[in-house]
């Protein structure tokens, strides 16, 4: 299993901040492209909701192609984390990955830095930094 | 999640985080109110200053509450309130609070503290009485509230420092939020 790359969008659908790892095939037009997963993904979670059985909000946890699998996590306050990795995760609980993520990444170098101006782009190079460590050091990688 | 688990959860919280003494947080605190009573004069101005700030600060805290606490899910206005009184207040003030006078909609509700460690060594002045002390609070909990969809309005409705026998924040809710779809959409 690898990891291709990953969006963190603000409740606006602003990209906030982007990476990618192995991704062979580039995007073209990177604004096009990050509407377009927006959309989708707050589709997906309207969708899921609207065929619950309960009540709750249940948003998706990840979809699977035969190429790839796209993992989602999203908070209350609207930010959805998407990581999308090759399909052969397993068992692996990638969902936890993206919760370690905002836990400790985005709340540590991006809530807690004074001078991040809420829902701007993320330009901190610690954030990228521990980002990149803590997807590298995953054994999945 | 039930009271008293929220309590618990509360607790749990508040004793792995890393925290400060409680004078440096209350004398930091005063401070900053005395500083802003030079500058702005008017109680009622300086009341509005540290609403704003309060706002500033719950926009980002409400990220720690979640990260820490790990409430994913916030499913209605209800529990918001008893998430805010027995887990939000005890990682941040080590006390306390409790929902109490619901209207009969669940729209609004009060916040109430006997104990609050912003006044701790606090007393006011005459000339001062205007003055709703611990104010940031209302703005920290209306900057949470709004990241999470619900807009709502905070009063300060009781302070021990004007000689009430508890504190109480009045906290109503105006509207909810929904989520909106990207709007350049076509």
């Amino acid at each position: 299993m690898t990891v291709h790359c990953f969006y963190l969008f603000n409740r606006d659908g602003v990209c906030l901040f982007y990476a990618e790892w192995n991704r062979s095939r580039k995007v073209k037009n990177f604004d096009e492209h990050c509407k377009l997963m927006f959309g989708m993904l707050f589709e997906l979670k309207n969708f899921c909701t609207k065929l619950s059985p309960k009540d709750a909000a249940n948003p998706p946890k990840y979809y699977m192609t035969p190429y790839y699998a796209l993992h989602y996590f999203d908070t209350p306050t609207g930010l959805r984390f998407i990581l999308l990795t090759t399909p052969d995760f397993g068992n692996s609980d990638v969902a936890r990955v993206l919760r370690r993520l905002y836990g400790e990444v985005y709340l540590d170098y991006v809530v807690k830095n004074p001078l991040y101006e809420p829902g701007s782009q993320i330009t901190s190079k610690a954030f990228s930094k521990k980002l990149d460590a803590v997807v590298r050091n995953l054994p999945c990688f | 999640m039930s009271k008293v688990n929220l309590q618990r959860l509360g607790e749990t919280v508040f004793q792995s985080s890393d925290r400060v003494s409680a004078e440096l947080l209350a004398l930091t605190y005063g401070s900053t109110v005395k500083q802003l009573l030079v500058d702005y004069e008017e109680p009622d101005e300086v009341n509005k200053q540290l609403d704003q700030m309060g706002y500033n600060i719950g926009i980002r805290l409400i990220e720690d509450v979640i990260a820490n606490s790990k409430i994913y899910t916030i499913s209605s206005f209800v529990d918001s309130a008893e998430i805010v009184a027995k887990v939000a207040f005890k990682m941040y003030l080590g006390v306390v609070a409790n929902t109490v006078d619901w209207n009969s909609d669940k729209t609004e509700f009060s916040l109430q503290f006997d104990d609050n460690p912003l006044t701790e060594f606090t007393e006011l002045p005459d000339r001062y009485s205007d003055l709703w002390y611990a104010n940031i609070l209302c703005g920290i909990i209306r900057g949470a509230y709004e990241m999470v969809q619900m807009k709502v309005e905070c009063k300060y409705t009781k302070c021990v420092l004007r000689g009430d026998d508890t504190n109480e924040i009045r906290i109503v809710l105006r509207e909810m939020l929904l989520e909106r779809p990207p709007l350049d959409d076509e």
